[in-house]
């Protein structure tokens, strides 16, 4: 007895079965095709019902606005209740429904590990998965830290949240992990950043390292990584009349723009990536960014103790 | 050198890869063979604390068809490339779909997912290894079936084949899964199919309902194993009872917890108590309601304070005892008297009924899974610190409650050492008790991280050297549990796989056997 295709459709959770059947999905209506570098994929902004949803929206929004402000154009929003959780079968409709659609989402670390199955069995593309916390109190030694995995260095977005978090000046680090090298290799050129001293780990050249206030040695233990003195060096090859990458995309030099937090400033960082602003060719596996003043950041906006998770992929 | 893959095979060439990935295609189609790193990502995450970088596939193939899978297993040994098989990867914190190994190539099963036949009078499914639970539960609502199904906390998202391979349970009477699986069709590392119990005698209509066959009884080897890759799979359900009364029984003080597994253990044996009976401490239930950053913050396990705060604020036991009776209203009503009497006698329970708990959400989802509903509830345990770190550890037990207190202080002692909280539960089984603790750790610290290695290698140690075997573990430690059942067991795995994978290409690495 096989199984109907309909009951099929109905109860699956597992989209490869629409692929294997020919079934096509739903495209859904989305006003911004011709939007974002003339690609012809959709963009939403998926929000998981965090309490950090409006400041990572008011990010992600600044920076739809920046780069379309000569397009036109804001980010299609699409909230979530508790549906993963209570009624993941609405996401798998809405997922079902995305075709060529690029999904940037926010969520908590529960629903994201069912959305993280869900990608995969709907066959999506993961470009970047960050994972994103600000401890409060003394309960590490790096009060904030984002983890991302990235698909490659195209897709990262570390380098520009770094140049936006050193304006406040609070200690942070960003260690990115890419599962495939760009084919460029430009010697770090592109992933050099104003105030940072850059280094490549001597026995593996693919590992990236750009510290402030802080030794390469040390910052390799910070971050956990097998602390190495064997860092090399590396010129910033970063000369001021080379304009910011985003710079030049957008119009706007980072050193204008201002957050209320650093959710907004890793929603802007995220979505600006995801949207083709900031994205470096910077041929590396690993890659952190370590900077420490001294200055924790401050829980007056409540936002400290805060983990979430953020993704970019394409269905 | 920058490589084409994102990893390749220990010990393969990229050459011979290629060559590998070009015979995959011809059989599978382009489409279906997955080796950029977009693709790839999804099958990477870990909850593990090690670097996903260690667990990173080269590939993952997307198979519809068992003849497809003889001709990838024949590949596999031609290039001696090594496969992990999936069928829906939802083993979360136990490794997820990533492989035991870096560069092993992800055969990834999820398309198949046929129900191929669900016999309502004999209460029997037979199913594909892509079939998922929420599959499986709209197929039989649709057609008016009248079964239940038993799942684990994943419930929807998760499929019957990947849990029951795995011995994972659930919470209906049916919970033991491997208890109730009946035959199972295999392909072999060589290509043959095999059919085990009944499955193997041409004409016969007892494959899903006779479980032994003729000879010995070979389903077991094919369970937390890399001996075979199961296709078709048959499994009992349980008929749909006239009554069901679940409900819940709150302790205020640790140590009850004595009393409480004396009290359910010859409930569980008589079968007054049908189902596992879930006794979960307050930590386990808090993320449904709360948020660990809402009671403490700075480093350390959570205090007891704190914990007390949490039972009051949320009305939760320390310990928070769920199971059910099921069968018809009069049987039901008796089996409720003897069960209040039991829990009653000391005066120390709170027994709360379906009723009485109906606006508790801990219990709503827990009346859920011992129904065969689907819920994802649980998944809440994620938010509890955040930062994406999980780790199950699982030893086993007999069910007494001299084996309890003890337990529970060895795990909450090294937990504390290493800074993390003690998020538990017992599972009280047929005549065995689980002890089952989510080590719950922020990933994204690279010290906590560190310290939930640790933590867990301590607990692995420890418990084992007390004769507490783990039943199940993530896939980082597998090689170390292996270790703790002796040199005996190791190397007659190890015969096993040598005479049935001679070439090592399924899944090196599942359970520590290579």
């Amino acid at each position: 007895m096989n199984e109907t295709r309909r009951s099929l459709i109905k109860g699956m959770l597992t989209g490869g079965t629409l692929l294997a059947f020919g079934i096509p999905t739903v495209t859904q209506a989305v006003s911004l095709s011709q939007t974002f570098s003339g690609s012809t994929r959709n963009c939403q902004l998926l929000l998981g019902n965090t309490p950090l949803d409006e400041a990572f929206a008011k990010g992600a929004q600044t920076a739809c606005t920046h780069y379309s402000s000569y397009r036109q154009g804001t980010l299609p929003t699409f909230k979530l209740e508790d549906e993963l959780l209570t009624n993941p079968l609405r996401i798998v409709d809405l997922l079902m429904q995305s075709s060529n659609m690029r999904w940037i989402a926010i969520m908590d670390h529960g629903s994201a590990a069912i959305f993280t199955e869900m990608v995969r069995n709907f066959e999506g593309r993961l470009l970047s998965l960050g994972s994103h916390s600000s401890s409060s109190g003394t309960d590490a030694s790096f009060p904030m830290r984002h983890m991302w995995t990235t698909a490659t260095p195209v897709y990262s977005a570390g380098r520009l949240l770094a140049s936006l978090l050193t304006q406040s000046q609070h200690d942070f680090f960003i260690v990115e992990n890419f599962l495939g090298q760009a084919v460029v290799d430009s010697a770090m050129k592109d992933s050099s950043l104003a105030g940072f001293s850059s280094y490549r780990l001597t026995e593996q050249p693919a590992t990236h390292l750009h510290c402030a206030g802080v030794s390469p040695l040390e910052a390799s233990q910070l971050i956990g990584w097998r602390a190495s003195e064997d860092w090399k060096s590396v010129l910033s090859q970063r000369d001021e009349s080379s304009i910011d990458l985003d710079q030049a995309a957008t119009g706007t030099t980072i050193e204008h723009l201002r957050f209320d937090n650093w959710i907004e400033a890793t929603g802007y960082a995220v979505v600006a990536t995801a949207l083709g602003i900031g994205a470096n060719q910077d041929s590396c596996s690993s890659r952190a960014f370590v900077y420490r003043s001294g200055h924790r950041y401050p829980d007056n906006h409540g936002l400290s103790g805060k983990h979430f998770v953020s993704f970019v992929i394409d269905v | 050198m920058t490589s084409k893959y994102i990893a390749l095979p220990k010990g393969v060439s990229e050459k011979d890869f290629d060559a590998a990935i070009s015979d995959f295609r011809k059989v599978l189609g382009d489409a279906s063979v997955l080796t950029s790193a977009e693709q790839l990502a999804p099958y990477i995450k870990t909850m593990m604390p090690v670097s996903d970088a260690e667990h990173t596939p080269s590939a993952a193939l997307l198979a519809t068809t068992v003849e497809q899978i003889q001709k990838i297993v024949a590949i596999c040994n031609q290039y001696k490339v090594p496969i992990w098989m999936i069928s829906t990867g939802k083993n979360l914190g136990y490794g997820a779909a990533a492989p035991a190994e870096r560069g092993q190539v992800v055969l990834d099963l999820k398309r198949m997912n046929r129900i191929l036949e669900v016999d309502k009078d004999l209460a029997y499914a037979l199913v594909e290894p892509g079939v998922t639970y929420q599959q499986l539960y709209d197929y039989i609502k649709e057609h008016k079936l009248g079964l239940w199904l038993s799942m684990p906390a994943p419930s929807a998202i998760a499929g019957p084949v990947g849990n029951t391979l795995d011995r994972g349970v659930g919470y209906t009477p049916y919970g033991e899964h491997f208890l109730f699986a009946c035959g199972m069709e295999v392909v072999l590392a060589n290509g043959e199919v095999l059919r085990t119990g009944m499955g193997s005698m041409p004409n016969s209509n007892t494959w899903q309902v006779f479980k032994w066959g003729y000879g010995p009884y070979l389903d077991g080897i094919f369970t937390q194993s890399n001996y075979g890759i199961v296709t078709k799979f048959g499994f009992w359900l349980m008929p749909e009872p006239p009554a069901f009364r679940p409900f819940v029984i709150q302790y205020q003080h640790e140590e009850d917890i004595v009393e409480i597994v004396e009290t359910i253990r010859p409930l569980r044996i008589s079968g007054v108590i049908p189902n596992a009976v879930v006794i979960a401490h307050a930590l386990y239930e808090a993320p449904v309601k709360a948020k660990r950053s809402d009671y403490v913050s700075g480093p350390g396990s959570i205090p007891d304070e704190a914990v007390y705060q949490i039972m009051k604020d949320h009305k939760l036991g320390i310990w928070n005892v769920y199971a059910a009776l099921y069968g018809t209203q009069e049987q039901i009503d008796v089996n409720w008297n003897i069960v209040t009497q039991a829990f009653g006698q000391s005066g120390k329970a709170k027994i709360l009924t379906e009723q009485e708990a109906a606006d508790d959400p801990a219990f709503a989802y827990r009346a859920k899974l011992m129904r065969g509903d689907m819920t994802l509830t649980e998944f809440s345990l994620y938010n509890w610190r955040g930062g994406g770190g999980s780790m199950w550890f699982a030893p086993v037990s007999q069910a007494r409650g001299s084996e309890t207190l003890k337990q529970m202080a060895l795990t909450k002692q090294i937990l504390a050492k290493y800074g993390l909280d003690y998020s538990g539960e017992f599972i009280v089984g047929m005549r065995d008790m689980h002890h089952i603790v989510d080590v719950l750790y922020d990933k994204t610290d690279p010290e906590q991280t560190k310290a939930a290695y640790q933590c867990f290698d301590e607990l692995l140690t420890e418990f084992s050297a007390r004769g507490y075997g783990i039943y199940r573990v993530n896939t980082a430690f597998m090689d170390k549990v292996a270790e703790t059942y002796g040199p005996v067991q190791r190397s007659v795995h190890k015969t096993l796989k040598k005479a049935l994978d001679p070439n090592g290409i399924l899944a090196p690495g599942k359970s520590g056997i290579r």
